[in-house]
């Protein structure tokens, strides 16, 4: 069952990101999505009143997060961004062979692994990161087009190509507290999973015995999956360093670079691509951070997953993205990452997997290890041998892994770490794009204690709608933009009608979901399975643990369908660029290098290769313009109308 | 026709006449170009002083003023082709004529012959009216350039200017243009109507589309006369008014109709690397190298001796695979899928919803030229089919009437 199944490579280094801000921006209220416009105070702007705005320091209120009064950018920490993404010094660093002991020795252990995107001409480009919902920290998803593992000699590559493509991986568990000793960006962490399927696998494998297991475990099933966590990522500039840089006139993209690690296995039939799958350990236990004066205070672990081997005889677990992580002390924020081996883990004491059975006792199976040496010789993958006489109770009961000696948050009482919810409720459509009036399908599923359940289970449907508010400072500060995520219909009017709202799970497991866009905006749809606690009513922004719900993204786009009435002589350079481009030249200056959107001259040489970017045909591409995906089916019509004009010589 | 764009190339008849004292006898339909002792003039400029060994004009002249004659010698011997037509095009030009040598000057001076062609800007007006003809007394300033490659990048140079590019149509190209009116859009949308007869340029038509470098005096003083030179006028940022610069040619791509599917055939100055950044991707042929290294020789002391031939496409396969044939300087990115030939065949016009067909494809996510046998299931009569326009993609560049 994906990472938790043998044979597995694990793999090590750093990524980078270098998201763009003005678009995706914490501290103000720049974007307003729901219509893909500009908030009225920056559409008023001229060109470049708006980007000079965006380089512009300003005094922001960070009490929300308890940091004070800050001097940040308008912008946010990078607006000549690009989308980026970029894996640095990855290599393969261990190998658990189909059977036997695992760290075997293989050629491959060693070799580097690299990810690109789609090519241009003779050259990939990068890969991108972009969130679905620019007003959540929890909706980041990559598009790669090759994957690449060791050398021509021995290894293996996914290649997207005309018969398939690499499905977009999205962020999970998005975690605010894997690194309890720092702020901002260095306690964040997501857990991500890669699905490779078979069609656009091709494997080399010379000498190394690890490739031929992966290959013949990938045939007989839909292909490979790699499971990896993000963390300790820091800024390579601090603001006020950004703004002198800015105010020399320079142009530089201010990268976030971290820790990077995770692990190669099989993907198998009836199981989902890209959420880790398994059975699921939900954390439990309010922990205390014993390091003053930090952003996280009070916390939990992050969720863990299980499974039985196929020969009974352990239990393997996926701890990637559990245990945290400290670094004392804190180095500063703008140094690089740091190596991944100085990281350490904060100190829980003993920690033992256990399996409660029916009547509630509890049975120890054996000591679970967490050192950050475990973490990165494995991935995060632990194997605990199972005692004689409880693999039918650990086939029955819950799984929960207990640590007696944690430090538990002052006026809660000892709990697990971790304990598992028999059912869980995922989908590979973790972000749906829809536009307003049309309508998708999301297939929800559910398993129970990681298997199709023996009998029907109920899940609960609920919507949630993504808002940002402001509400203004008494302290001459300007606030920063609050994060709602509220009930639908209670508390906010619905993005998307779902149907049915609550369902059964079939006998293959699964719940098909129709979503109708009603209105544009963004939402999650949360599942819920029976015997599960409802979410609370408000998910706002920082609230901690809803991350581990099983829930997924929509955006419904407008239609902008009445720009189709106006008449081809009134499609204008004009009226292309207030309706179409204007929006991605203020947002997006890094688009300078490559087409000047308020160039009329350089969008007329540059019609054809326009209409062909902006394709919905391109849309799984990382070509594919713009990158942020919400250019509505309207607006793109009136952008190709303008182009095919260009086209036959008329004026525009 | 052997397929010849990276293939074994013949060795030139110029050059073993250079080489092996004069011995080179070529055929019949390939006249061997003359190499002469010493200079041959008194009106050339910037070099011309000291072309001793450099080609003479009627032997030039021999070749590329006659389509039979390219034709024959493109089939046996392409390199030799390639470099007599650089040659006698890179002859400087007569002043206040279009596209005639001046045999009074030798070869280093400028303007050259195809610098006064007849450019995109002159034929392709605004609101499709018509162009003054062909003898109008020559260009009537410098040229305005393009700041981007077809694929919509922008080449820079070390100095952090722009490559740009200016596409000039020679008589036979331009003067069937303005037979049939397709220098405005209506005339070309007119071809799809029914009984049509279809665009065939003469055999005489040639194209050339010429990159170029803006000089600087300073940066690049080492440098000056190594550049076929000439002046344009660079778009600025927000439309202000275009700055006259002085450039030098970086590649240029030639294209004779000689051949139906026409004649395929790329140069550069060979310190674009250095200048630009930029690498060829595909190998030079080792015969064509060997045929470069002979006529640089031949031409020292010349701009021309720092220029190179990077190849000659006739052909769309050749031994079951896509011939590729690229500039540099024009093709820079996309070197590695750039066939002149597959992507020119798809010069187009449709009245239908689309009005030209795409220069690159998305297969697969990737953005990718055209290369190999073409397809032909575009073309055809239906409402958003396509006409083709017999490899000349500038036809693109044609407007239509400007209703008030």
């Amino acid at each position: 069952m994906s990472a938790l199944d043998r044979p597995r490579l694990h793999f090590l280094g750093q990524m980078a990101a270098i998201t763009p801000t003005a678009n995706n921006n914490n501290y103000d209220l720049v974007v307003e999505p729901q219509s893909v416009s500009l908030y009225p105070k920056f559409a008023a702007m001229s060109d470049d009143q708006f980007r000079q705005a965006m380089k512009t320091l300003v005094l922001k209120n960070f009490s929300i997060v308890n940091e004070g009064i800050v001097e940040v950018l308008e912008g946010n920490w990078n607006f000549y961004g690009d989308n980026s993404v970029q894996w640095r010094d990855v290599t393969i660093t261990g190998y658990d062979p189909p059977s036997g002991a695992r760290g075997a020795a293989d050629p491959i252990v060693g070799q580097p692994l690299a990810i690109f995107g789609n090519a241009w001409g003779d050259t990939p480009t990068a890969p991108i990161i972009v969130d679905i919902d620019p007003t959540s920290d929890f909706s980041s998803q990559m598009f790669l087009a090759e994957f690449t593992v060791g050398s021509a000699q021995a290894g293996f590559s996914a290649t997207a190509n005309e018969q398939a493509f690499i499905p977009r991986t999205h962020s999970h568990w998005l975690d605010l507290a894997r690194n309890v000793a720092m702020f901002p960006d260095a306690t964040f962490a997501a857990t991500w999973q890669l699905a490779l399927p078979n069609d656009t696998l091709a494997f080399t494998p010379g000498d190394s015995k690890a490739i031929d297991a992966l290959a013949t475990a990938a045939r007989g099933g839909l292909g490979l999956v790699a499971r990896f966590t993000t963390y300790y990522f820091n800024r390579k500039y601090t603001d006020p360093q950004l703004a002198a840089l800015y105010a020399q006139g320079q142009t530089v993209q201010n990268e976030s670079a971290g820790v990077l690690y995770g692990t190669i296995a099989p993907w198998l039939p009836g199981q989902l691509g890209t959420v880790p799958g398994g059975r699921r350990l939900n954390p439990v236990a309010q922990l205390q951070n014993a390091i003053p004066k930090v952003f996280v205070t009070t916390y939990g672990l992050a969720p863990a997953c299980a499974q039985v081997d196929p020969s009974g005889t352990h239990v393997v677990l996926d701890l990637i993205a559990a245990f945290r992580d400290e670094i004392l002390p804190p180095p500063p924020l703008d140094a690089p990452p740091p190596p991944a081996t100085s990281i350490t883990k904060v100190d829980y004491g003993v920690a033992t997997l256990q399996v409660v059975d029916a009547s509630g006792t509890a049975h120890d199976i054996g000591p679970v290890p967490y050192d950050q040496t475990t973490y990165m010789t494995s991935g995060g993958i632990v194997e605990v041998p199972i005692p004689s006489g409880l693999a039918a109770t650990i086939a029955t009961g819950t799984l929960q892994i207990v640590a007696p000696a944690a430090p538990f948050a002052a006026g809660t009482q000892p709990a697990p770490l971790l304990a598992e919810s028999a059912v869980v409720a995922e989908s590979d459509e973790r972000a749906t794009y829809v536009t307003l009036g049309e309508s998708a399908t999301i297939t929800v599923n559910v398993r129970q204690l990681g298997a199709i359940p023996a009998s029907p289970v109920p899940v609960l449907v609920q919507q949630y709608r993504s808002l940002e508010i402001l509400t203004p400072t008494t302290d001459g500060t300007q606030p920063l933009p609050a994060k709602l995520t509220l009930p639908v219909p209670t508390k906010a009017k619905p993005v998307v009608q779902v149907t049915p709202q609550g369902a059964m799970s079939g006998p293959d497991g699964n719940i098909q979901l129709t979503i109708t866009g009603v209105d544009p905006g963004m939402c999650i749809l949360v599942f819920t399975p029976s015997g599960d606690t409802p979410p609370p009513d408000d998910l706002n922004g920082f609230a901690p643990g809803w991350a581990w719900l099983y829930f997924v993204h929509v955006r419904v786009l407008p239609s902008d369908a009445d720009l189709d009435a106006i008449a081809d002589a009134d499609v204008t350079w004009d009226l292309v660029y207030e309706k179409v481009l204007r929006y991605y030249y203020k947002l997006f200056p890094v688009m300078d290098q490559h087409l000047q959107l308020n160039d009329k001259q350089a969008c007329m040489r540059g019609a054809q290769i326009l209409m062909g970017l902006t394709d919905a045909s391109a849309w799984n591409s990382t070509l594919y313009m713009p990158v942020t995906r919400e250019l509505s089916d309207g607006r793109r019509r009136l952008l190709h109308r303008w182009c095919q004009r260009v086209l036959a010589g008329q004026e525009t | 026709m052997r397929a010849i764009a990276i293939a074994a190339l013949g060795v030139c008849a110029a050059c073993k006449g250079s080489t092996s004292g004069g011995s080179g006898s070529g055929t019949a339909s390939n006249p061997p170009v003359a190499i002469s002792d010493a200079a041959s003039g008194s009106g050339g400029s910037g070099g011309s002083g000291s072309a001793g060994g450099a080609p003479t004009l009627p032997a030039l002249a021999a070749v590329a003023e006659h389509p039979d004659a390219i034709a024959a010698l493109v089939a046996t011997d392409p390199a030799t082709l390639a470099w007599d037509l650089f040659l006698y095009l890179d002859w400087p030009a007569t002043p206040g004529l279009r596209g005639v040598p001046d045999p009074s000057r030798t070869l280093g001076a400028s303007p050259v012959v195809w610098q006064t062609w007849k450019e995109v800007h002159e034929t392709y007006l605004a609101g499709g009216a018509a162009p003054t003809g062909w003898n109008d007394g020559g260009p009537s300033g410098p040229p305005t350039a393009s700041l981007t490659e077809i694929d919509g990048t922008t080449l820079k140079d070390v100095n952090g200017n722009p490559i740009t590019y200016t596409v000039l149509l020679n008589q036979g190209t331009f003067e069937y243009l303005v037979s049939r009116t397709l220098y405005a859009y209506t005339g070309q949308a007119a071809l799809r109507s029914p009984g049509a007869a279809p665009v065939q340029f003469p055999t005489s038509a040639m194209e050339v589309k010429a990159s170029w470098k803006i000089l600087d005096p300073i940066a690049d003083k080492d440098r000056l006369d190594h550049y076929i030179v000439g002046q344009l006028l660079l778009p600025q940022d927000g439309g202000g008014a275009p700055t006259k610069v002085t450039v030098g040619l970086t590649g240029l791509h030639i294209t004779s109709k000689a051949l139906p599917n026409w004649i395929w055939i790329t140069f550069e100055q060979i310190e674009n690397p250095t200048t630009t950044g930029t690498k060829l991707l595909l190998p030079i042929d080792p015969a064509v190298a060997s045929v470069n290294a002979a006529m640089q020789k031949a031409l020292a002391g010349t701009p021309l001796a720092y220029y190179q031939l990077d190849g000659v496409q006739t052909e769309y396969t050749a031994g079951g695979q896509p011939t590729l044939l690229a500039n540099t300087q024009i093709e820079t990115t996309f070197q590695k899928s750039s066939s002149c030939i597959t992507c020119h065949q798809r010069a187009s016009i449709s009245t239908g919803k689309v009005p030209r067909l795409d220069l690159f494809s998305m297969k697969a996510g990737n953005l990718a030229g055209y290369v190999g046998e073409p397809d032909m299931t575009p073309f055809g009569p239906g409402p958003n089919q396509y006409t083709a326009l017999d490899f000349v993609w500038s036809m693109r560049e044609a407007k239509q009437p400007v209703h008030p």
